[in-house]
């Protein structure tokens, strides 16, 4: 595999953390990881949004225990910090999607500088996901 | 994270010498054969000692 495209729409801490694995997996043995942020999930490239992720529903009451867990994996444990983890590997690009970032308020200016920026979905799924060769989403 | 740990380190190492992993995950017995396989470096040990897995890999 040299490229792949990873959709992230779940903001929940438990359930965003898969998708950022993933991509730090495959980035660090050289794939090319286009990542698009949508709905919700376009709040964790702010570095306002990626604070207050936290777990939700049904294992609310965990997040603290979770986190515990994430670290003793050997993953940084808080999501800003493991975004900027994963760009280090200088293989993984972060997009938030133009719609979601409408809806739910992010700007050009609010967005982490680990981020390329806001594109359409239509550039992503044509430009990114189109040509790559394996998708997911989240 | 003992793939993307052996990632980077082994990237700081020359054609020929050896990389120690030391893990503690019991998925790394498919995951680093696996990568072995895949990048062409050679597993040269595996071994479990204790619930600790221990791989030798030359890098290629």
């Amino acid at each position: 595999m040299k490229s792949m495209t990873i959709i992230v729409r779940e903001d929940s801490y438990d359930k965003i953390l898969t998708p950022l694995a993933f991509a730090y997996l495959q980035a660090s043995e050289g794939v090319q990881v286009d990542m698009l942020f949508v709905n919700w999930a376009v709040l964790a490239l702010t570095e306002a949004g990626a604070k207050k992720i936290k777990v939700q529903g049904e294992y609310a009451d965990r997040d603290q225990w979770v986190r515990e867990q994430v670290a003793k994996a050997g993953i940084p444990n808080d999501i800003y910090t493991l975004v900027k983890a994963i760009k280090e590997t200088g293989s993984v690009n972060f997009y938030a999607c133009s719609l979601a970032a409408t809806i739910f308020g992010v700007d050009t200016d609010s967005l982490i500088p680990e981020a390329e920026g806001i594109v359409g979905a239509s550039w992503f799924l044509n430009e990114k996901a189109d040509k790559a060769d394996y998708n997911q989403t989240f | 994270m003992p793939m993307v740990d052996s990632n980077k380190a082994i990237r700081k190492l020359q054609g020929g010498e050896v990389l120690e992993i030391i893990a503690t995950d019991p998925a790394t017995q498919g995951d680093i054969p696996s990568w072995c396989e895949r990048t062409g470096n050679e597993l040269i040990l595996a071994e479990e000692i204790d619930k600790t897995f221990k791989y030798y890999v030359k890098k290629s």
